[in-house]
């Protein structure tokens, strides 16, 4: 059983593929035929990489004989990769779904999760490489709407092949261990859409598929991690670990409040919620960044803390994130406009739209019960367990990243409720956006499915860190098993419960008996109604996303040290000293 | 028999929190008109008006979707909920193994933006003022709570407010240098949760809606002075397993020590509800900077892990 289960994925990944080609080429098979094919094969992955998991599969290596003349490739199937496989599997089936339900070309999609998934399974450089090049040449397919997305894809890949190489030296010298890990960074940087930061575009252009948006935005960040966390290890922190872990640390804080921040001041819609779908790969940092330093420190208890949180925080990722780019590029396709000052209402018209956006975007920004909410979690508590040594590095870190947690959940949420309140609520702002479509019903049950994912595996964690328990083990810790406290693994079902419990009596008490008058205009605080040659209300009194959250002070020194202001003064001063306190007692 | 009196306290918690919600509503415009030295209504008038306002006639409003008529409900089921996991007058509840710190966070935000989104649904300017502004203060409120949270987990050890709070009395765990720092930043983040929300967002509001949201506020305040309370002087709370007299006794504290509470407040009050945006912004920024100080603290000490 256990030697059958790679060589069926493997076909799996083929037919993808094949199928993915034939759709190219083939144009006379229908549509919606190849979709559906595609979709159950990608659904018959799914399952097997699942099983892999869930019997803790232990590492089974393929050949594959094809190749360069005397090679042959490598296919490696063991918990951790099943595990990567299953959350990129389980978006993926309902992305093509989707493609199905909507009768559109599937070739890129399952090109890309081909690529995807032969990347994950690579068992040596050469076919980590080729996967990449089949996301690559499936991109340069449609460079131009793609944007310069394949060359980020190739790039990525060529680099963790260059890696991987490093590593299968013979004798490996502290300078190839550290150029090995610095490529493996940067490959896995490019996929978790985090190097080069501001260089990313949103999902490629508006032309772009949704489903393959979705796959470059939401799937390739589990892909880098796979790769950094599969990389990093072997090779180990070539000199102090807490170094090289701590630069993980401090690069996963700074993205995480980057990618929050820039996401609640963007006006596309697509700008942001990419930006949001990346905020967890820098969470995801995070936790590599530590969990490296407490392997090394021989802490295997306190690693696997972070180790559970980031896969927790994946699941999220690929789930929560398909979701909201779905949403996303949903609403953009019916309202016509990429800004979201240009749309609102959207609610009314679009409620299933609406309801995939905004599920997408609470799991990202871990409002409970989604997923989401318990990576979050998890990984406060790991950083609260975490042992201290009263150094300044090591321990300076938990406080760095304690910060960078704290403030980028805060702005992400404000910047998710500035997104769902300008877009989707209000009154339509264009006759366009007044008379938006919703997503065809056969697209229903896939949207369905993965919020239905995304909210049970955060009602019932334990579930899933049981079934991540063994991809815990497979990624370099020894101990085996990962259970969050018991109380804690049904405390948001029990929560959500009482919510619920309270809810449908006070709907009820409060709607008894009630009376109901003629519709009024809202208070408008002075304003006079809309007329009725402005059908649309007047956009002027509608909010414009602006002014949700707070913007970043700009210092101006001559304003700060103003006599006329004591206040900021003393608050200055008062800043100063703490921080010189916080240095002091560091030492 | 553990269970049982466990359940009890549960019952006695829920039924001591309905009556902090309808006292403190109370004790809180009496002071309000005090201090403004005004000549106080009668004592029980925030709730006569709350009946009467159960009784108008219902107006709908234009453009009015089902999010704006569930927004107050879904409000107050979060905040009660929340309300309830946090340790009162005794510890060891039945809720106490699920009373964790970030849970109860989440449930406040999700409350609060149920009621924003709510707000703007209606496509007002002056609810989607008061939405900015109410937004504004949850994402400040949030990040430094967020920080106390962790920085009282780090002091003690545990994100369960019951093990906490238990913690804190029982052993003085932490560096007892770092909790003051921890316990400012937590009552700034509650006097400007409570008292820095803009009035327009309960005014988008009217009839038995407008009754849900008074009765929300209230809730978040008996949250909040549960939580001061208990983390401030956590020898006043006693464990459901005690001794009846102790419990009663730890029960007509609460009441004393949430009075007084609210009373403290209520005189912070005044000057939160005056205070502009910025000004918010930078009491905040310390009450963080407050929390930082003492993870920092914490971390050196080597902590309590």
């Amino acid at each position: 059983m256990s030697d059958l289960i790679p060589i069926l994925l493997a076909a799996c990944i083929a037919a993808l593929l094949l199928l993915g080609i034939v759709d190219v080429f083939a144009t006379a098979i229908p549509r919606r035929a190849l979709a559906c094919a595609t979709a159950c094969i990608a659904g018959g992955g799914m399952v097997l990489a699942m099983l892999a998991v869930a019997i803790a599969l232990p590492a089974t290596t393929l050949a594959v004989p094809i190749g360069p003349p005397g090679s042959a490739l490598l296919l490696r199937l063991d918990a951790l990769s099943g595990y990567c496989l299953t959350l990129l599997l389980l978006p993926g089936t309902a992305l093509l779904t989707q493609a199905a339900a909507r009768a559109e070309l599937p070739a890129l999609p399952s090109m890309l999760l081909a690529g995807l998934s032969w990347a994950v399974l690579a068992g040596d450089g050469l076919t980590l490489a080729l996967g990449f090049c089949v996301v690559g040449i499936a991109l340069w397919r449609s460079a131009e709407v793609a944007g310069p997305q394949p060359v980020f894809v190739i790039v990525a890949g060529l680099s963790l092949m260059v890696a991987w190489r490093l590593g299968e030296l013979p004798s490996a010298s502290a300078w190839s261990s550290v150029v090995r890990l610095i490529l493996a960074w940067i490959g896995g940087g490019l996929c978790l859409r985090l190097v080069p930061l501001p260089w990313w575009p949103a999902f490629g252009r508006p032309e772009l598929p949704r489903s393959a948006a979705a796959i470059l935005a939401a799937l390739l960040p589990v892909v880098g991690v796979y790769m950094v966390v599969r990389l990093a290890p072997e090779a180990g922190f070539p000199a102090d670990a807490s170094i090289w872990g701590g630069a993980l640390v401090l690069i996963g804080s700074v993205a995480c409040v980057w990618c929050a921040l820039t996401s609640e001041q963007a006006m596309a819609l697509d700008e942001a919620v990419a930006l949001a779908v990346a905020r967890p790969s820098g969470m995801c940092l995070i936790a590599l960044g530590m969990g490296g330093i407490a392997d090394s420190a021989d802490m295997p208890s306190v690693a696997i803390g972070f180790r559970a949180a980031l896969l927790a925080l994946l699941a999220g990722q690929s789930i929560c994130g398909t979701l909201a780019v779905l949403g996303a590029r949903a609403a953009i396709d019916s309202a016509g406009s990429r800004r979201i000052d240009r749309m609102g209402g959207l609610l009314n018209q679009t409620p299933v739209m609406s309801a995939t956006l905004a599920i997408g975007l609470l799991g990202l920004v871990a409002i409970p019960p989604t997923i989401g909410f318990f990576g979050a979690w998890a990984l406060v508590q790991a950083i609260v367990v975490a042992p201290r040594t009263g150094a300044a590095w090591p321990d300076g870190l938990l406080l760095v990243a304690s910060v960078a947690l704290a403030v980028s959940a805060a702005l992400a949420l404000g910047g998710a409720v500035r997104l769902c309140a300008t877009a989707l609520l209000g009154r339509p702002r264009t006759p366009r956006g007044s008379a938006a479509e919703d997503i065809a019903r056969g697209e229903w049950p896939a949207l369905a499915g993965l919020a239905l994912c995304a909210t049970l595996l955060g009602l019932f964690p334990n579930a899933m860190t049981w079934f991540g328990s063994a991809a815990t083990a497979a990624s370099g810790t020894a101990s085996p098993a990962v259970r969050i406290d018991d109380p804690m693994g049904f405390a948001t079902s029990i929560a959500l419960l009482l919510v619920l419990g309270l809810a449908i009596p006070i709907l009820r008490v409060s709607r008894r008996g009630e009376e109901t008058g003629p519709p009024t205009t809202v208070w408008s605080g002075g304003f006079s109604p809309p007329p009725a040659w402005l059908p649309f209300g007047d956009p002027v009194t509608q909010t414009g996303g602006l002014g949700f959250v707070p913007t970043l002070p700009v210092v101006s020194w001559r304003t700060w040290f103003s006599a006329s202001i004591p206040f900021r003064r003393w608050l200055l001063l008062g800043a100063m000293v703490a921080l010189l306190g916080i240095a002091g007692l560091f030492g | 028999m553990a269970t049982l009196l466990a359940l009890f306290g549960q019952f006695l918690h829920i039924g001591m929190i309905g009556l902090a919600v309808w006292l403190f509503a109370c004790e809180r415009a009496w002071l309000a008109a005090v201090m403004a030295e005004r000549t106080p209504a009668p004592f029980v008038q925030p709730w006569r008006d709350i009946m009467k306002a159960m009784r108008k006639r219902r107006l709908p409003v234009e453009n009015e979707s089902p999010l704006f008529r569930l927004a107050p409900i879904v409000a107050v089921a979060c905040s009660a909920t929340a309300v309830v996991l946090i340790p009162g007058y005794a510890l060891e509840l039945l809720s106490a193994p699920i009373a964790d710190g970030i849970l109860i966070l989440g449930l406040l935000a999700f409350g609060r933006i149920a009621l924003i989104l709510g707000v703007v649904d209606t496509g007002s300017a002056s609810g989607a003022d008061g939405a900015h502004r109410a937004m504004t203060l949850a994402t400040m409120t949030g990040a430094v709570g967020m920080l106390v949270v962790i920085a009282l987990a780090m002091v003690t050890g545990t994100t369960n407010l019951d093990r906490m709070i238990g913690l804190l009395r029982d052993s003085g765990v932490g560096p007892s240098e770092a909790i003051p720092f921890v316990l400012a930043a937590l009552a700034v983040v509650a006097c400007v949760d409570l008292f820095g929300a803009d009035d327009r967002l309960e005014a988008a509001f009217a009839g038995r809606d407008w009754v849900l949201v008074r009765i929300d506020t209230e809730l978040r305040l008996v949250g909040w002075v549960n939580l001061l309370g208990g983390l401030c002087l956590p020898w006043t709370v006693s464990d459901t397993h005690a001794d009846p007299i102790a419990q009663g006794l730890a029960a007509i504290g609460w009441l004393v020590r949430s009075a007084a509470c609210v009373a403290v407040l209520s005189l912070v009050a005044g000057y939160i509800g005056k205070a502009r945006r910025r000004q918010l912004a930078q009491i905040l920024g310390v009450a963080g900077l407050g929390a930082v100080l003492s993870m920092a603290l914490t971390l050196l000490s080597g902590g309590a892990t």
